[in-house]
């Protein structure tokens, strides 16, 4: 039967649904002591003196230990290669030596009996600190003043550049040139669930078994061997369920090397369970660009230059250096026709949190810039905003397009497939419907175009094994935090093996099972790991005809797979399948498994288009969403419904930048809105119930064609939003330059609020 | 410690509390129940929700003490895997969940909401789930599980367990 | 984060609430528990002593007199939407109580909670503004009844002494015919109000506006009466003239800059509700002077 395509549901669903999910910090075990951290209060300063005596005499507290006390572990983690080589990461140690670069970086750790006691003794700990001075914008940074790493002699950690044709000199030749200056704040990722680890250290085995919410079990694995100078068999490293990652949980922390370092020296269970407040000031932040970007476009309207020249804030230490800012340089001339492009960024250090990739990595930041300034060339060129964009996209004709640019896969960018001009169309007709009540409010509309890449990050293998039960278990490296891989994988290896899907058994996210694995990031997962489980069939059946051949006492070649049997060529009436080879096999005969590492070199393109209608009250400025239209290339659509989930998800998380978020600092880098009543995300009462219209192209670049998703949402969300509201604020002469859109933010525009 | 004792789930519980701790980490330090999640720990998330004395309350808010004769509801007592409650369900058929971290407290304000208002408007229920923080749905398969299991009210009532 | 340790009690009687509140000792009333708990949770609030006073009888009740209707320290916010003698007293405590938070919050909230924490956002201290509601407080040395205007004095203080006790609020009944109506523009459903404005209107038997209550939240450190706008509403007789005296309310209230509006914004808003608000009070008050 073939399950590619069907909206199966979650089997995991019945455990979470009923409270019977299994998350880090549900973990119980004998003898566990947990952990709070002291952090730092200052965004920079030089650490003169740690004075625990009152905390350690707190009853419960069973120990506490500072940088001095880990010795050799007290070095900058590693992350492993990171993809683009121009720069080394600069990460954190486990606890700070001597310096500290943001507020919230780890100082000391409480080891107690519970966290209630932990929390209070790391109150009670006293830190001494030289106060330096700090640098939290991007801006100021980069005028050199306040150093981060003064031996560097500037902030500017890196320069990236871009250029295709004459570049930016090309924009001399345009009739119209539009130029702004574009700001995308800093955001927080804010999965549901906090960071959180459970170590434990076997001394009989002398192995390390660490349980831990992240996105890429063996990224954790290798960190913790590098850090703890442990031979990597030495480490297990399991991912139960975990609750969101959305990016910003695809790395080693800090946390994860102090947990294991402590459960191997103390000899018990060690949990680090985080909270919102740790969310806020210790995980990997995103965004934060400034932008000065131009677009300079013929009589016509059609796109003769894009130059942009922008800053990265990566905050005090940049896991991936170069990810996001890349990636934006890379997405900028998004699925257009565009001959000359330059995008040049300086990516700077500051006293902040890490800035990384979070959901969309660069894209979100790419498109908000490529669309607002697309907005702006429309209304001097005179012609409508979904107008401009039909006569640059490119066409069915053009493809496969090359736009100049190499890829995050090292090769150039190409468009192999789809119909962007008719997507366009889709989502223009698709909102025409509909019409809005005469109700005084101001009305506008959005429609944005943008592209989503995916894949073409490295490999991942798959494992197959045949059980004794006739269950086939899937092995392989990936880690689901909420995806659905379970049913996904499950679903396309039963396609593939003619087996029902209760027939196979997935296993993801436990680095005993496959030698190496890459995680879940970047919208590679289906593509990588479902080419990979594809690939794992045709050698996993060889196996099992090899078997079927030795219990018929025939040869191989004689032994045909066909329809979920295998089948005797010949003999009519000789046919077994699965279950019955695996229970008829002897109980000497050996394992029966096969692996496939699908490597994949090309990154798929998915074209998309965002339609939005937006309500502006001209007194308040409150805004509200009347229609939200979305057409999302997503390939083959494994589970239809869970492909859904992504892109609402998604783009509900874009809307969450476009509205709301956006972490302040103030001149001393002290973070001023840390919990959820001063920033906000996105509630249910705002959201609208988005309108999916299908247009989907099987992905040229991999053999399923396949094509990831969870990011386009997040990517369109911004630039939609911000030119349906500006759209309908024309009476004003509003300009949205900088998210969030907030009603305060419009009226500072306006000024008094009253219609001109 | 104060011992407390509380009827939850269907079953009555005893058990020593620190007066300073968390209705949130009694049911799932000292219960067993980690259904219940922490989000935020200060009242907004709403992944802690459970039902006390059959009001929906923000565990993180409610000190164990001040629950000390009460009747406790979690989402482990509206239904198990095995039989699952009209909303439970509603949410599995509906792919009202991604990672299910926030979950649990949706389930409960959905299931005391839907007493109150059997058969509510797709804003209503909008509104009704507002203090539930939910990162991954984007919240229109939410509101599709709660309305599929006012549905399913209306064929047959809920009966909790 | 969770709460640093502290000893709890939960007395039985009124009177051993106050005596271990007048010990000198650091203590703090725990009522429902909405605004206090998140502080003790981020350790923002560190009490050696947790008085919860939810066993207290008496602290509950609804009673409507002739003076007004006197809530019970303990009534819930769930209560004030629900019960239909505050909806006949007090339509305004009603309308306001269905912007506060969410259920779950509103199921633990007490009105006294939210008078005593007196965050300047919050709906029911500025209800007790506009209705020149008094505050009646208890410590074991006596009682006094403050009124609402002199009891919140700054952000989050009030003239509340370490001692003290919000025992009742009582709510004045608005001369007939009237109507009142609250305004909030907040970002979200639930969330604190950015501003919100409640005002209530009484007729004169000449249909001219003959007594108003008019205050703002969310605009300044404290609620604020609007006494600009409410001496301009007397006198009044259409609902463009009620709208106009809105714009006076800018000389009421001293909004500061902040992370999430500028001052000039709060302002705006304040106007802008204060127009809405009057407006429909007007509504209501000419629909009740007709019904008569």
């Amino acid at each position: 039967m073939d399950q590619i395509g069907r909206s199966v549901r979650r089997e995991e669903d019945r455990r979470l649904t009923t409270g019977r999910g299994r998350y880090v910090s549900d973990i119980v075990e004998g003898n566990m002591v947990q952990l709070a951290f002291v952090r730092s209060s200052r965004a920079h300063a030089r650490i003169t003196g740690l004075d625990f005596t009152k905390a350690q005499s707190m009853p419960g507290v069973v120990g506490i230990f500072g940088p001095k006390d880990m010795g050799e572990a007290i070095k900058p983690l590693s992350f492993g290669p990171p993809p683009e080589s121009a720069m080394e990461p600069t990460m954190p140690c486990p606890l700070a030596d001597g310096v500290v670069r943001h507020v919230g970086e780890p100082v000391a750790v409480v080891v107690a009996d519970n966290r209630y006691i932990a929390e209070a003794a790391a109150d009670a700990c006293e830190v001494e600190y030289e106060t330096l001075p700090a640098v939290a914008d991007v801006q100021e940074a980069r005028k050199n003043q306040v150093l981060v790493y003064p031996e560097r002699g500037t902030n500017v950690a890196a320069v990236v550049t871009r250029k295709t044709g004459d570049g930016e000199a090309a924009l001399k030749r345009a009739a119209h040139i539009v130029q702004e200056t574009f700001t995308i704040p800093r955001v927080v990722g804010h999965p549901m669930e906090p960071r959180a680890v459970v170590a434990s250290f076997d001394p009989v085995t002398g192995r390390l078994t660490v349980e831990a919410a992240t996105q890429g079990a063996h990224t954790v694995k290798m960190g913790l061997a590098a850090v703890l100078d442990l031979a990597p068999e030495k480490i297990r490293v399991v991912v139960p369920d975990v609750g969101g990652g959305f990016g910003v949980k695809n790395r080693i922390y800090s946390e994860d090397a102090v947990a294991a370092w402590l459960a191997i020296r103390l000899g018990r269970p060690v949990k680090w369970a985080g909270d919102r407040l740790e969310e806020f000031l210790a995980t990997n932040q995103g965004r934060d660009q400034v932008h000065t970007a131009s677009l300079g476009v013929d009589e016509e309207g059609r796109i003769v230059a894009l130059a942009d020249h922008f800053l990265q804030n990566v905050g005090a230490y940049t896991p991936e250096p170069l990810i996001v800012p890349a990636q934006t340089a890379t997405c900028l001339p998004g699925p257009y026709r565009l001959p000359n492009f330059e995008a040049t960024v300086e990516v700077v250090f500051t006293h902040t949190p890490a800035c990384a990739p979070y959901r969309g990595a660069g894209q979100p930041e790419a498109t908000f810039v490529m669309e607002r300034l697309l907005d702006r060339a429309a209304d001097a060129v005179g012609i409508g905003r979904d107008e401009i964009r039909r006569r640059n996209l490119v066409r069915p004709e053009d493809m496969p397009y090359e736009n100049g640019i190499i890829g995050r896969d090292r090769q150039p960018v190409t468009f192999r497939e789809g119909d962007f001009p008719g997507t366009l169309e889709t989502v223009v007709e698709a909102l025409r419907v509909g019409t809005s009540p005469d109700d005084g409010k101001l009305r506008g509309t959005g429609i944005i175009d943008f592209m989503e890449v995916s894949g073409g990050v490295l490999f991942e293998i798959c494992r197959l094994e045949l059980g004794r039960d006739g269950v086939v278990s899937l092995f392989t490296g990936t880690s689901s935090q909420g995806q659905g891989h379970r049913t996904s994988w499950a679903q396309i290896a039963a396609d593939r093996l003619q087996v029902p899907m209760d027939q196979v058994r997935v296993v993801e996210a436990d680095t005993d099972t496959v030698p190496m694995g890459l995680g879940t990031f970047a919208s590679r997962s289906t593509i990588t790991a479902g080419n990979a489980i594809v690939q794992a069939v045709a050698p996993f059946l060889d196996k099992c005809r090899e078997e079927v051949a030795a219990l018929w006492e025939a040869s191989p070649e004689d032994v045909l797979w066909e329809d979920g049997f295998f089948r005797l060529a010949g003999v009519a009436d000789r046919a077994m399948d699965l279950r019955t080879l695996a229970v008829s096999r002897p109980l000497d005969a050996p394992l029966v498994e096969a692996s496939a590492q699908f490597m994949d070199a090309n990154t798929s393109f998915g074209m998309g288009c965002h339609g939005v209608r937006v309500a502006v009250d001209p007194e308040t400025f409150q805004i509200s969403i009347e229609d939200y239209v979305i057409c999302h290339d997503a390939g083959v659509r494994v589970n239809p419904l869970l492909a859904e989930g992504q892109v609402f998800g998604g783009t509900v998380q874009g809307l969450g930048t476009a509205w709301y978020e956006a972490l302040r600092f103030d001149a001393q880098g002290q973070p001023l809105n840390t919990s959820f009543m001063d920033y906000l995300v996105p509630g249910s009462a705002e959201m609208p119930d988005f309108r999916l219209v299908k247009r989907d192209f099987p992905s040229s670049s991999n053999p399923e064609g396949l094509k990831g998703l969870g990011e386009g949402g997040t990517t369109a969300a911004g630039a939609a939003f911000a030119s349906a509201v500006e759209d309908a604020l024309r009476p004003f002469g509003v300009k949205i330059t900088s998210l969030p859109v907030t009603p305060a933010s419009i009226f500072a525009q306006v000024k008094g609020g009253v219609r001109p | 410690m104060t011992e407390i004792s509380m009827r939850v789930n269907g079953e009555n519980r005893t058990v020593n509390v620190e007066d300073y701790w968390l209705l949130a980490d009694v049911l799932r330090e000292k219960l067993g129940l980690t259904g219940t999640h922490l989000g935020c720990e200060h009242g907004v998330c709403g992944a802690c929700s459970v039902m006390v004395d059959g009001e929906v309350v923000r565990s993180c808010l409610m000190l164990a003490v001040q629950a000390d004769g009460t009747e406790v509801t979690t989402v482990e007592g509206l239904g198990d895997p095995d039989h699952m409650s009209p909303v439970q369900e509603g949410f599995m058929q509906e792919h009202g969940l991604q990672c299910g971290f926030c979950t649990p407290g949706l389930i409960v304000t959905a299931t005391h909401f839907l007493k109150e208002n059997p058969h509510p408007t797709r804003q209503e229920v909008r509104e009704a789930l507002s203090g539930n923080i939910c990162r991954c749905t984007g919240y229109q398969h939410i509101v599709n599980a709660v309305l599929r299991a006012a549905d399913e009210g209306e064929k047959k009532a809920p009966s909790p367990r | 984060m969770k709460p640093l340790p502290f000893r709890y009690m939960k007395p039985q009687t009124l009177d051993e609430a106050l005596e271990a509140l007048g010990s000198g000792e650091d203590a703090k009333v725990l009522a429902g528990g909405q605004s206090l708990v998140p502080l003790l949770n981020m350790h923002l609030a560190r009490p050696a002593l947790l008085i919860d006073v939810n066993a207290l009888e008496g602290l509950s009740t609804i009673e409507p007199s002739d003076a007004g209707l006197r809530l019970g320290t303990l009534v819930r916010h769930q209560t004030l939407l629900t019960s239909s003698e505050v909806r006949r007293a007090v339509p305004l405590l009603a309308e306001a109580a269905a912007l506060i938070g969410h259920e779950a919050i509103r199921a633990r909230g007490t009105v006294g909670g939210s008078i005593a924490h007196a965050d300047p956002a919050a709906e029911l201290p500025m209800v007790a503004i506009a209705k020149r509601a008094t505050i009646g407080i208890r410590s074991a040395s006596g009682s006094r009844r403050v009124p609402a205007e002199e009891f919140f004095i700054g952000y989050l203080m009030t003239s509340l002494g370490p001692d003290e006790i919000v025992e009742d609020v009582l709510f004045p009944m608005a001369p007939s015919p009237s109507g009142s109506a609250v305004e909030e523009f907040s970002e979200r459903h639930g969330d604190f109000a950015l501003v919100a404005v409640a005002a209530e209107l009484s007729l004169g038997e000449d249909g001219r506006v003959a007594r108003a209550g008019v205050a703002v939240a969310g605009a300044g450190p404290a609620p604020a009466a609007a006494r600009e706008v409410e001496a301009a509403l007397i006198g009044q007789a259409s609902p463009e003239g009620v709208r106009a005296t809105a714009k006076a309310v800018a000389a009421d209230i001293a909004p500061e800059d902040d992370l999430h509006a500028s001052a000039s914004y709060r302002k705006h808003l304040a106007e802008i509700l204060a127009a809405r608000a009057l407006e429909r009070a007007w509504q209501r008050a000419k629909a009740a002077s007709e019904a008569r």
